[in-house]
């Protein structure tokens, strides 16, 4: 019998769609998912609520405290709307789910939970217009695992890059190729400048990175390639001071960090690999 | 004497000695199936040329209210007749045109009628959908093109710049605080922190108040700069959605213009599209958010499907009349002529409990499909059908097809109401419709006179010509064909038409309610197959014919042995004064019979009157009294003329419990006076019918042949005497179609059938005697000297001044007596 794909899916707000979850479909290329959803209560905002001196001022520009029972009331509802949610979701796939509440500084808090999944899924839900991204701060958040950062909502772009850097970043080519070819999307490789001709796969669309090869050149890219999902190896972020999260900050799309070489040191293998190590 | 005896052949018309034409035709050809002989429209009495002529002048006449009203039985095929004349005719003249329905773009509960040349609208609506599906394509495609959502990014992002620069400004600047600028479900507070960790309440307990009192400060300060930077967003915002919009709009008007320019040639004749194809483009670009949200589909096979989205349905065609394959002006006959299925109809569709409506849920009527031709209606079921009449006259009067319902017309409707555009009418409607349903409108509407001109009489029998017999021949064997029945045998035939004959009554007439024939074929054709027989014969017809009259004659068989009884007294032998056998026809339903009634007179001394006592009891009709007063006004002129008519008599029909009516018995009733006054019997065993004028003519009645069949059937049920017989009008000699056993009675010389011209006539033949007629000489003789006798008697009387309390009281007189 097949082993269940644990999945770590997390977000400290409701997700908009079953964008994630279909995706993780196709990148895992489990029909067994065994989904352990978590609701990331911001411990800094609880925090702040307690302090008298705290104001918190409207997007209508309304200046007042900032209310404890109010934070506590928010949290409460968005957890228990994120509940029903992943039920009735996991339910219509046929998932198994289990729902959870943890305090966190953000997001980041799920480290701890990813290291023991397959695959983590955060989720960086919108805020309710995409030309209002001041609340979209994902914090540098290293899991352990493949992680994909949902950048909702994901109903933008069409093409599927990928950070290559030569054989490093095959794991996460391997996906990017699988991925690619099951949504019916063009692939389109990023390398650095000073890569050799002769490294990259052939029949591939490849697309330079002139000047320095960093996360603000990748960013650029990606908004000029109208990028639908960026995978990048592990190890493509490690030399990065704010991993991943720069670039869910800064594009529309969302980014899916693979495990590869470096991340594998001193952990098990990845599921991904093994599948890699049959074909 | 000008009564006659008739002979055997002279009481039915048979068809075997009138059929040589017909005969020999059919014979030659195909026996079992004859081929048509005459062609519809050949100039038969059967084809109706004067109610044609009416049909085809106001087909053909242009002007308002020439519309038609045929007027019928509806038994004598006068639908099809109609139809068949019209389809005749329309399929002369050119197709009608197609209606469309589009959404009023500007008033959307007032949806448009396209009207347009036939077949252009099937076009015209897989034009504008292949418009509406490549729009859908084209905006797709080109709104989540990198250009477009990169010009749309590059506008968004100077708002999203300024939003992000005024963040990491107020971040940075709270951060040299030592505040958190944190993101809230409502925006953003700003709390003391430290190393990326809020302070806890603790925390602030054991910083000085120095340090607190900075820290609300800070947070003062960065609140106000926030919300002053917050509340300009909102106009920002809406600078860069006007931007985009316009950017957005002038992206949509190039595709639109590239999309609809060949259409625009390809209507350019046809302003009412071309007007179309300008709304669709206006109201698209006056809410570019519709095709904003089409951009949205990343999935470049979104329509691949060929559905179109839900946003662009709106500005589809509904094509509510195609006429693609027509290749002539439209006949319709609209069988259930409600308002809806005249008119036409909103349909409706439930949304959040509700009906609602809207242009695509139009459906036409008959008067939608008829228009630019011709439609029949049965005027019954248009009266029967609420509103039905009113609408039909409001199009007819209006020049337009207006659609409106029961429900809108009493004010029920509980949908949201739509108003569709008026569609111009141009149609003949032709009625179908019985006589007195005619005058009834004539008489009671006001506008039928004037919404219908014409009138096409159909007429409810023809002359038996041999060219109607042919005509009739054709129509019963192609009935046989079309019904898939057995075909007719020549003598089946001729039983047939006798029988259409004997329907009217009339040896020289034949019925033209042609159903009521073919529905006797259809049951003779029951017994055919019941005797495995390959055709029709003329027992097949003739059971058919007695198996009719069987199943509805139980009440004439009840009448007959009443008689039989003895519980209705009726006399068919000897003589008798003051009595004799009128004959009466009674109609029950399907059921037509003939009976003899006895009518008995009395007669005295009396001032001249003559008492109509079914008129006294109130149970005689006005046209009885009338025959009464003649019979009596005819007593005293033709026999009284220089004296007093000094009588006092009375008339009854005896045992008759219901109404009488008819002059029918007038004869009759002559010949019961007159046998009172003379005191002189009367035969039984004849029967007399007919009525008459103040000078004795005997003049012709209705129902001859039930009557004397009706005589036949009281003698017969004894035995015949071979004196007994019917005396009738000589005048409805050619009515007479009498059935065989009465014609072989007459043969062999047991009944007889005699004929009058007047009233002599009648005198001789009853006060005959062992079948020999009486000289009228001596009758009138008897009847002039009974007559001066009783006005002697009066004279005396009046002398003896005896002759008020004596003679104005017959009830008095006779207790006298």
């Amino acid at each position: 019998m097949t082993k269940p794909t644990r999945i770590v899916y997390a977000a400290d707000r409701v997700p908009s769609d079953d964008a994630a979850l279909r995706a993780i479909e196709v990148l895992t290329g489990s029909r067994q998912l065994q989904i352990q959803s978590v609701f990331i209560r911001d411990s800094n905002l609880t925090r702040a609520a307690t302090l008298s001196l705290t104001r918190e001022v409207s997007r209508e520009g309304t200046i007042r405290p900032l209310s404890p029972d109010n934070i506590n009331a928010h949290f409460k509802a968005t957890a228990e709307r994120m509940r029903a949610y992943i039920e009735r979701l996991a339910g219509q796939l046929g998932y198994a789910a289990t729902f959870s509440e943890m305090e966190g500084l953000g997001l980041s808090a799920v480290e701890i939970l990813g290291s023991a999944a397959d695959f983590v899924a955060i989720v960086n839900p919108a805020p309710e217009t995409r030309s209002a991204p001041h609340n979209r701060t994902l914090p540098r958040i290293r899991c352990r695992t493949t992680t994909l950062f949902v950048n909702e909502p994901w109903l933008s772009g069409t093409t599927v890059l990928i950070a290559y850097e030569g054989d490093q970043s095959s794991a996460a080519l391997d996906v990017a190729e699988r991925y690619a070819l099951q949504t019916n999307r063009p692939l389109v490789l990023l390398t650095p400048s000073g890569l050799e001709t002769t490294t990259l796969p052939p029949h591939h669309t490849v697309h330079k990175i002139s000047g320095e090869w960093n996360e603000a050149a990748i960013a650029s890219a990606c908004r000029q390639l109208n990028a639908h999902l960026l995978v990048l190896g592990y190890s493509t972020s490690e030399a990065w001071e704010s991993g991943p999260s720069y670039l869910i900050n800064s594009t529309s799309c969302s980014i899916l960090e693979v495990l590869d070489a470096v991340g594998t040191e001193g952990i098990n293998s990845g599921r991904l690999q093994r599948r890699k190590s049959h074909q | 004497m000008a009564y006659q005896v008739l002979g055997s052949d002279q009481l039915r018309r048979s068809y075997a000695s009138d059929k040589p034409v017909a005969q020999t035709a059919a014979s030659s050809a195909d026996a079992a199936h004859p081929p048509p002989r005459n062609k519809k429209g050949a100039d038969t009495d059967l084809h109706q040329p004067r109610a044609t002529q009416a049909l085809l002048f106001g087909m053909n006449i242009d002007g308002p209210g020439y519309n038609v009203y045929a007027l019928g039985s509806p038994r004598s095929g006068m639908t099809e007749f109609v139809l068949s004349t019209l389809g005749d005719v329309a399929r002369h003249q050119p197709a009608s045109s197609d209606l469309c329905y589009v959404a009023n773009l500007e008033k959307p509960s007032e949806p448009v009628p396209l009207i347009l040349p036939a077949g252009l609208g099937r076009r015209v609506r897989e034009d504008i959908t292949n418009l509406l599906s490549n729009l859908a394509t084209t905006i797709q495609s080109n709104f989540s093109s990198d250009e477009f959502r990169n010009r749309m990014n590059e506008i968004l992002d100077t708002y999203r710049q300024r939003q992000e620069q005024d963040q990491e400004e107020l971040r940075k600047e709270a951060l040299g605080m030592n505040l958190a600028m944190l993101p809230t479900p409502n925006g953003f507070a700003f709390a003391p922190q430290k190393d990326g960790s809020v302070l806890s309440s603790d925390d602030i307990e054991k910083i000085s108040d120095e340090e607190r009192e900075t820290y609300a400060k800070s947070v003062e300060k960065l609140s106000e700069k926030l919300r002053s930077r917050l509340i300009e967003y909102p106009a920002l915002q809406q600078e860069i959605l006007r931007k985009q919009r316009s950017f957005a709009e002038a992206s949509a008007k190039n595709i639109l213009s590239t999309l609809t320019s060949q259409l625009r040639s390809r209507y350019q004749a046809h302003s009412t599209v071309i007007a179309h194809i300008d709304a669709i483009s206006d109201h698209l670009l006056r809410n570019i958010q519709t095709l904003l949200a089409l951009g949205a589909h990343d999935n470049g096979t979104a329509f691949e499907s060929g559905i179109l989205p839900d946003q662009l349905k709106t500005y589809e065609v509904n094509l509510l009349l195609d006429r693609t394959v027509e290749d002539h002006a439209p006949v319709v006959y609209e069988s259930n002529p409600s308002i809806e299925n005249l008119v036409g109809k909103l349909e409706h569709r439930i949304e959040f409990g509700m009906p609602v409506s809207d242009y695509s849920l139009i459906r036409p009527g008959a008067l939608h499909k008829a228009n630019g031709g011709y439609l029949v209606l049965d005027i019954e079921r248009v009266l029967n059908k609420p509103y039905a009449w009113e609408a039909l006259k409001r199009a007819l009067g209006d020049g337009f097809i207006r659609i409106e319902s029961v429900n809108q017309l009493l004010g029920m409707s509980y949908s949201v109401s739509l108003d569709p555009g008026p569609v111009p009418l141009s149609v003949k409607v032709i009625l179908l419709g019985p006589r007195w349903i005619y005058h009834i409108l004539r008489q009671h509407d006001s506008d039928f006179d004037a919404q219908f001109k014409v009138l096409a009489d159909f007429a409810d029998e023809v002359d038996w010509t041999d060219a109607n017999q042919l005509a009739y021949e054709d129509e019963l064997q192609q009935f046989t064909k079309r019904a898939n029945l057995k075909p007719l045998s020549p003598e089946a035939l001729g039983r047939v038409l006798e029988h259409g004959s004997r329907l009217v009554a009339d040896q020289e007439r034949l019925t033209a309610h042609t159903e009521e024939l073919f529905d006797l074929v259809r049951e003779a054709d029951s017994f055919a197959n019941t005797d495995k027989s390959e055709q029709i014969h003329q027992s097949h017809v003739n059971d058919a014919i007695a198996a009719r009259i069987y199943r509805v004659d139980r009440v004439k068989d009840l009448v007959l042995r009443h008689i039989e009884r003895g519980q209705t007294v009726v006399s068919t032998q000897g003589r008798c004064v003051g009595q004799v056998n009128g004959l009466s026809v009674m109609q029950l339903g399907k059921l037509v019979f003939g009976q003899p009634s006895r009518i008995t007179a009395t007669a005295r001394i009396g001032r001249g009157e003559v008492i109509d006592i079914e008129r006294e009891s109130k149970l005689g009709g006005n046209i009885h009294s009338k025959a009464v007063m003649i019979v009596a006004n005819f007593i005293g002129y033709q026999y009284a003329r220089e004296q007093p008519l000094s009588l006092h008599a009375s008339l009854v029909f005896e045992q008759s419990y219901g109404g009488i009516e008819g002059d029918s018995a007038s004869v009759a009733e002559v010949c019961a006076l007159l046998s009172a006054i003379t005191d002189m019997p009367l035969r039984q065993d004849i029967a007399i019918t007919g009525s008459m004028d103040q000078h004795g003519t005997v003049q012709a009645i209705g129902g001859v042949n039930e009557k004397i069949e009706g005589f036949f059937e009281v003698c017969n049920s004894s035995e015949l005497t071979g004196t007994q017989g019917v005396l009738i009008p000589a005048s409805n000699a050619d009515n007479l179609m009498l059935r065989h056993e009465v014609i072989e009675a007459v043969e062999r010389g047991a009944f007889q059938i005699v004929t009058m011209t007047r009233i002599e006539d009648a005198l001789a033949v009853m006060f005959g005697e062992h079948g020999s007629p009486m000289n009228i000489n001596s009758i009138e003789d008897t009847i002039k000297q009974r007559l001066k006798h009783f006005y002697q008697l009066w004279q005396k009387a009046q002398r003896s001044g005896q002759q008020n309390n004596d003679f104005d009281s017959g009830g008095e007189d006779d207790e006298a007596n």
